[in-house]
């Protein structure tokens, strides 16, 4: 296959657009692309500072190699877990993504959950029965709640994540399954600001994850290959899998079912944001947003394994 | 033979055969990996030659 651009081998073919790249053209064409989503969604403007929340893995740190390249003040956020899962995880996360920062002259913030909170992921979930036999769901609210007072406490005008359209599909065809109104009317490129909450935006949302993997290994970026030991058996693994068998039978149907949805909200499909979002009050532990007056989950959660709690 | 392999698994198949077909062949979704040799990624398209190792990234993360 040759590439779209000119005559030599073509390293990826991408159905969706019809379209194979030899590896210098697809090395131009995903900030390229990523420049034009960051514009059409407003995002953000070139004068504003960025975080990164990085993890380690390849869409993360591709992120925040693309949004450097494109001249963006973006510095990155790494969250210290404590997963060990007998793979090291967190450690070995923490060392790709410190090694990627000072390779590169980047500023990374690291905050430690177990420093924050006295206890790391694990122990957080098995202390206060968050989850069923995982902590997802605990590691989810800590990751939110600290990308955002980070975000806020050091004066960035966004955080960016680096959830592809995979992600994103997945994530809409789990709350499709179930009609889960409020989630499909936040759920989108852009989350913009509001009291108490930093603008969080997607830019790699229109890249198939297939896509990112290509990115980070024709960039040379070094990322954890091995999977959070939690993660086996997810069910976003789960609906990434059914979604590309129906991509590998109609290519382009993950990325029409996703700018589908963006569309059809846009046109109305759903409700006005003000007739089904609750209203949020102030959190009296640490003052970040929550849905009833009083501690939020995350200062409940948190109550529990401090150490003075016993 | 033409070794495929995937994280800690290989799979063996014939020379001569498109990507595509071996990919088929093993029960791996083309949309689920990035095919390299030697380090560099090949497309869907390329002929498998007797005696190379390919491997296969998985592009599938998250929890």
């Amino acid at each position: 296959m040759k590439c779209r651009k000119c005559t030599q081998k073509a390293v990826i073919n991408m159905p969706q657009h019809h379209m194979g790249l030899c590896r210098e053209h697809f090395l131009e064409w995903i900030p390229e692309q990523t420049a034009r989503f960051i514009k059409k969604y407003g995002m953000f403007k070139p004068s504003e500072k960025i975080l990164v929340a990085v993890s380690g893995g390849k869409d993360s740190l591709s992120l925040w190699d693309i949004l450097v390249r494109l001249g963006y003040q973006a510095d990155g956020l790494y969250i210290s877990l404590g997963i060990d899962g007998g793979l090291a995880y967190s450690s070995e996360s923490q060392r790709l993504t410190e090694a990627f920062a000072a390779g590169r002259g980047l500023k990374l913030h690291v905050v430690d959950v177990k420093q924050e909170t006295g206890a790391s992921i694990p122990e957080i979930a098995a202390k206060t029965h968050r989850g069923q036999e995982k902590p997802c769901s605990a590691c989810g609210l800590v990751k939110r709640h600290e990308m955002n007072r980070i975000a806020r406490d050091l004066g960035y005008d966004v955080l960016a994540t680096g959830h592809n359209l995979d992600d994103e599909a997945a994530v809409l065809f789990g709350n499709t399954l179930i009609w889960a109104g409020e989630y499909l009317l936040r759920q989108g490129p852009v989350l913009p600001e509001s009291p108490g909450l930093a603008r969080k935006v997607k830019p790699l949302c229109r890249f198939y994850e297939r896509e990112m993997t290509a990115y980070a290994l024709v960039s040379g970026i070094e990322y954890i290959y091995d999977e959070c030991p939690y993660s086996v058996g997810s069910t976003s693994i789960y609906y990434k899998e059914i979604l590309n068998r129906l991509e590998n039978d109609r290519p382009g149907a993950k990325l029409s079912f996703y700018l589908s949805f963006l569309e059809a909200r846009e046109k109305g499909l759903f409700a006005p944001v003000e007739q089904v979002r609750a209203e949020l009050h102030a959190c009296s532990g640490c003052g970040q947003p929550t849905s009833a007056p009083g501690l939020c989950s995350y200062c409940r959660m948190v109550d529990k394994v401090r150490p003075e709690a016993g | 033979m033409v070794t495929l392999v995937l994280r800690n698994q290989e799979y063996q198949v014939r020379p001569g055969m498109a990507l595509i077909d071996a990919l088929k062949k093993i029960s791996v979704l083309p949309e689920s990996v990035i095919a390299t040799r030697a380090g560099e990624m090949i497309t869907e398209d390329e002929l498998l030659k007797d005696g190379e190792v390919i491997k296969l990234v998985s592009v599938i993360s998250g929890g």
